[in-house]
């Protein structure tokens, strides 16, 4: 718990934008991640949160080396991941596995789940081939509980969370030491969530495993993780062990986050249903931390917060027009129809 | 995939008591299952299979038929001008302007038309498929030259250019270092040279769209090879596209055929080929009408039955209606 497996420093990623179809011109970049750096310890849980498109799956897909970092070092055991090639690379995916999060697009739908399970120890040449692979195939599926027996199906005979265990099943199959959840539950149904999320907790425990889990809200995140970083657009905004963000949220991104989380109980949610756009209303000292970006993503992103929705989203929130900084929508004065812009401090109109 | 599976899963289900499982099929088990639903294009396939008998057995067919091999000359089947006859019992389908018995040569005819255009769409496909995946999968530099060759190919005047080829290929000692004989070959070896760019095309867009799938993410993660992840993981996804596409090539590849051989750039003669006889009885149509009727037909109909399997293959391949 003292020693830190993966060290990552300065991570960044820039997606070009190119324009052209013969000639390419680079013409900006997606800055995906940018400049990110932390520690996760040997055995601990870190949350990586933030809201959809911070970057979070990419961070994840560099440390997995699915992607090329632009720049920056990923230290696992002292070795930086981003220079491995070949053999050694081979060897190093060994440690470090995903769960990804889509269940159907990360099962291959012409193979049997036998065969999904037991690629991993194929690539990596483990076991005998035949009866001591098919047996360790059968354990792993008992292991993250779905019925040995089944082997032989196709991963389109499964449920979502039953594929989602398939796919738990083949990170774990080579012993890995950290695996990497990228979002495992945001597209199951809520009531199998739960058991997903207390499966890798198990896991982890009886393991060994040292996990980064990622999740866009903070209540997947809250009864897994040790630590938790708040990224917020390709950066971490706070990093901080789980109880102490709850309880005092050191960036304003947090408090969003925190605001965006449903309350389990009927009788508050009066008070959470303002949720973000109450958050919007009341935090206009932070206009400045919230940029263009981060509200017309908001805008549009009502399944971060369905609730915070349900009676329909504010007609002049959605209108909103940016002035460099300094939000703007229109308004009708008489029947002259204007732009009304916010002046910094002010406060919104409640209507 | 198999039968097999099938029914171990009914099998399996019925111990399990969970009836839902029965109704679960691989996508490629639907695809038949509605594939097997398409009457038209069933009847349409067992023509194309009777077709295949028929160009397989020449010989015999022509045995039972009671008619001359196909390049037998009687001139005594001429009538007193030097013209042929028309249809009779012993002739049903007429003779040529040779003498020669045209049931004889539109049977033979089939075994030219489907034995050049299922080798050349074999190899245009294979060929297509290859550099399609690697275009697509690979991107950058292999996909320009890849792509770049194949909008060079679809500017190119195809038919000029597979005339030229033609002709260039059936003198002599063939072409290309004599790899392209003259003859069977340089026919073969012209259409797939044309039709490759299809079966490229959709499937490098085809393996665009899959490798964006995680399930290929899970497999690079788990350490497998880029080998590997094309022809264990995309390829299988791509067995049901190739199928379909390659049976809709054929009708295509046989007009192909048939229209060098119309022009002389076919099938060198006295091969039975439905493009040549075709040619032959342009000259002499007014007073032969068989002679260009029976591999009209035989052409008209094979060409037709492929495109309603293929069109039968895509439409279980890509349902409108759910089933
Ligand atoms: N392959 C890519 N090419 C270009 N842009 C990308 C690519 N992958 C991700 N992005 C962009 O990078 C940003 C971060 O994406 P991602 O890491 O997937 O976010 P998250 O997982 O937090 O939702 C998004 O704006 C996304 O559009
Ligand atoms: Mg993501």
């Amino acid at each position: 718990m003292s020693e830190p497996l993966l060290q990552v420093r300065d991570l960044v990623k820039h997606f070009p934008i190119t324009r052209g179809v013969v000639f390419q011109k680079q013409i900006g970049a997606v800055q995906a991640v940018d400049g990110v750096s932390f520690d996760l310890m040997r055995g601990e849980t870190l949350g990586l949160v933030g809201e959809t498109g911070c970057g979070k799956s990419t961070t994840a897909r560099m440390i997995a080396r699915l992607m090329d970092p632009t720049s920056g070092e990923m230290l696992f055991e002292g070795q930086d991941l981003a220079a491995l090639k070949g053999r050694s690379l081979k060897q190093a995916r060994r440690d470090i596995q995903m769960v990804f999060q889509d269940p159907y697009s990360s099962l291959n739908p012409r193979k049997r789940v036998g065969s999904i399970i037991e690629e991993p120890l194929r690539i990596h040449g483990l076991l005998k081939e035949g009866d001591a692979r098919r047996k360790r195939v059968q354990e792993l599926m008992d292991r993250v509980g779905l019925n040995p027996e089944h082997y032989n199906r196709f991963p389109h005979e499964f449920s979502g969370g039953q594929r989602q265990r398939i796919g738990v099943a083949r990170a774990i199959a080579l012993e890995p030491k950290l695996l990497i959840a990228d979002e495992p539950v945001s597209a199951l149904d809520v009531s199998i969530q739960a058991q997903i999320l207390n499966l890798l907790r198990d896991l982890q425990r009886d393991m060994g495993l040292t996990m980064m889990f990622i999740a866009h809200d903070l209540s997947v995140v809250r009864h897994m993780c040790d630590r938790v970083a708040v990224m917020y657009l390709g950066k971490i905004a706070e990093l901080a062990p789980n109880e102490a963000l709850y309880a005092e949220p050191q960036h304003p991104y947090t408090e969003a986050l925190l605001a965006a989380v449903p309350s389990p109980e009927p009788g508050r949610r009066g008070q959470t249903s303002q949720g973000l756009a109450g958050w919007f209303l009341e935090r206009q000292r932070h206009w400045p931390v919230v940029d263009q970006l981060n509200i017309h993503h908001r805008a549009k992103d009502s399944t971060l917060c369905p609730e915070c929705f349900a009676e329909g989203f504010p007609e002049w929130l959605r209108n909103i027009t940016w002035r460099g900084r300094t939000p703007a929508w229109p308004v009708a004065l008489g029947c002259v129809a204007v732009e009304r812009e916010l002046a910094y401090g002010e406060n919104f109109p409640l209507t | 995939m198999s039968t097999g599976t099938l029914l171990e899963e009914a099998f399996d289900s019925d111990a399990m008591g969970r009836p839902e499982v029965v109704a679960a099929r691989t996508p490629s088990q639907r695809f038949w299952r509605r594939f097997r639903q398409d009457r038209v294009a069933l009847a349409s396939l067992g023509f194309i299979v009777f077709l295949i008998l028929v160009a397989v057995f020449a010989p015999v067919v022509v045995a039972i038929a009671g008619t001359p091999g196909p390049n037998t000359i009687d001139s005594n089947l001429l009538n007193s001008f030097g013209m042929p006859t028309g249809p009779s019992l012993e002739h049903p389908f007429g003779v040529d302007g040779l003498g020669r018995d045209v049931l004889s040569r539109t049977v033979y005819g089939a075994r030219t038309s489907l034995e050049i255009s299922i080798l050349a769409t074999l190899i245009a496909t294979f060929v297509g498929v290859i550099l399609g995946m690697a275009a697509g999968f690979f991107g950058g530099w292999v996909d320009t030259i890849v792509s770049r060759s194949v909008d060079v190919m679809l500017a190119f005047p195809v038919f000029l250019l597979a005339l030229g080829l033609a002709s260039g290929c059936s003198l002599g000692n063939g072409c290309a270092g004599g790899l392209i004989q003259p003859g069977i070959s340089t026919v073969v070896a012209v259409i797939a040279l044309v039709s490759w760019t299809y079966p490229a095309r959709l499937i490098r867009g085809q393996v665009l769209s899959l490798k964006q799938k995680e399930f290929v993410d899970a497999s690079r993660s788990l350490g497998a090879s880029n080998t590997r992840i094309i022809f264990r993981e995309i390829l299988p996804n791509l067995v049901v596209p190739i199928i379909v596409y390659a049976s809709l090539m054929i009708p295509t590849n046989i007009l192909l055929e048939a229209a060098l051989s119309f022009l002389g750039a076919g099938v060198p003669a006295p091969t039975a080929s439905w493009g040549a006889m075709i040619s032959d009885a342009t000259s002499i149509f007014e007073t032969a009408w068989w002679y260009m009727l029976f591999p009209g037909v035989a052409i008209v109909l094979t060409a037709l039955a492929f495109n309603l399997v293929g069109d039968g293959l895509t439409d279980a391949m890509n349902p409108r209606a759910s089933d």
